[in-house]
């Protein structure tokens, strides 16, 4: 049975083609009427149309089925404005050495920039702040701003790391805080790396489900069921980002851009563990190499730096396995 | 338009950048770069040695020094047998949310075993290194 609180946006639903309606007749059957009655149709849409909408939707919605969530407003208009605008305690200033690459002479150069922070300042904000308000020629990519898109990669004081995630008082040391590019990462400018490398590496190891019927793949009638001991096979893996902060901690990728580096090699893994996927061991034998997976000289600083927990380290030593036993069985 | 763009990688001081955030793995990435060159050293050292039947002391002291080079190596490699024994929960760095609820824990038995193995290893090897000493020295 249906709430009389919503009375008003049944009265404000019907009422308007009602005066519709009475507008068409008084003006076919009396026109003069119809200058009075205009008026009195506007004052009608908006009472009923704007004020009982409202209403109805305020107080009625959750009774009457209509799916808006009240509690919004029973929160008063002070305490709304004041959501999210808790002070952040004493602002300090504090010098942010952005490592930036001079054209002309052709090297990497540190450029000191002092900006006033809070408690719950990101380092992502700091450099948000020197471009709106010290220094707008610096470069930098961001976006979500929350740790989910990895688009704000960088190096803060040496160790590779979300700008978004990184916390500038806690980062400090002597108010001082240095932010430099990634340097696995081909550089554009000033904090912007080209990904163009490392998505061409990610994509060498097809990262997505294979199936060997073309109906399967393409119009699945099916789900795929998985028991849990399946899913957790390949589940830490799949929290892959590509923000590309294991590829820049690698010592071998820093040192040899010939290897397909740790973000590529744990994609490997996600999809060769996945129950679902017909490929299989095929992923292995791809990058069965010096420049694959036995590059890899486990110092496992990429699952150091990995915002997610992919531990790209595990699942490189879990191909290595998996190969070995491979050959082991062929001989 | 083609793209300007700088490329640092390619050169092996970038190893240093580990000493900022993962000592150890700084010391086992250096130790290993060393450990090539010394390991081929050595190798002459008891080619010539053996050739000409003269003094082992060079081929000793080098083998000495390969050894000390090669602990991180054994350390490493006691720790990724742990590491794949237990698939990442000895050891590793996996999603705190998904160690919480996966649920092939590794029993804490095991866990406490597979934790002790490379520190294991790495004792048996530094008693061996003591041994080699005691043999060729005193």
């Amino acid at each position: 049975m249906r709430s009389m609180s919503a009375l008003p946006l049944y009265i404000s639903l019907m009422g308007t083609p009602v005066i519709m309606l009475l507008s068409v007749l008084s003006y076919l059957f009396y026109p003069a009427a119809n200058a009075a009655l205009l008026p009195l149709a506007a004052i009608g849409l908006l009472v009923f149309g704007v004020f009982g909408a409202r209403e109805a939707y305020v107080k009625g919605g959750a009774t009457s089925g209509i799916p808006i969530n009240a509690n919004v407003i029973s929160q008063t208009l002070p305490e709304i404005s004041q959501k999210g605008q808790k002070p952040g305690g004493k602002t300090k200033e504090i010098t942010i050495n952005v490592t930036r690459f001079n054209n002309s002479k052709a090297k990497m150069e540190k450029q000191p920039y002092k900006i006033k922070v809070d408690r719950f300042t990101t380092v992502l904000d700091g450099i948000l702040q020197i471009k709106e308000k010290c220094d707008n020629t610096l470069s930098m990519r961001y976006s979500c701003r929350m740790g989910i898109c990895g688009s704000c990669g960088v190096v803060i004081n040496g160790k590779p790391s979300l700008a978004c995630e990184t916390n500038i008082m806690k980062s400090a040391k002597d108010d001082t805080i240095d932010v430099a590019p990634m340097q696995a990462h081909p550089l554009l400018k000033d904090l912007v790396n080209d990904f163009d490398d490392f998505f061409a590496k990610h994509s060498s190891v097809s990262p997505h489900l294979y199936k060997k019927d073309a109906k399967a793949q393409y119009a699945a009638k099916k789900e795929y069921a998985q028991t849990q001991d399946e899913v957790e096979k390949f589940l830490p893996y799949s929290y892959c980002i590509m923000c590309g902060l294991c590829m820049d901690a690698c010592p071998v990728v820093n040192t040899n851009p010939g290897f397909i580096g740790p973000q590529a090699l744990s994609q490997v893994q996600r999809y060769a563990a996945d129950s679902r996927d017909d490929k299989g061991s095929k992923r292995i034998d791809e990058v069965n190499s010096i420049e694959g997976l036995w590059g890899c000289e486990f110092a496992g600083a990429c699952s150091k730096v990995c915002p997610k927990g992919v531990d790209p380290a595990t699942a490189i030593q879990l191909l290595k396995t998996e190969a070995m036993d491979r050959i082991i069985k062929d001989k | 338009m083609e793209k300007q763009i700088y490329d640092s990688r390619g050169r092996q001081t970038s190893i240093a950048r580990l000493a900022q955030f993962d000592a150890e793995a700084f010391i086992h990435m250096l130790f290993y770069r060393i450990l090539i060159i010394f390991s081929i050293l050595t190798f002459a050292a008891f080619v010539y040695s053996y050739a000409t039947k003269l003094d082992f002391a060079i081929f000793q002291a080098l083998f000495l020094a390969v050894w000390v080079l090669f602990t991180p190596q054994v350390f490493e490699t006691a720790k990724g047998i742990s590491l794949i024994q237990t698939r990442g929960f000895v050891f590793g760095r996996l999603n705190k949310s998904y160690t919480e609820s996966a649920k092939n824990h590794v029993g804490a038995r095991l866990a406490v075993m597979y934790r002790v193995i490379p520190y294991a290893a790495l004792l048996v090897w530094v008693i061996g290194f003591a041994a080699l000493l005691y043999v060729w020295f005193i």
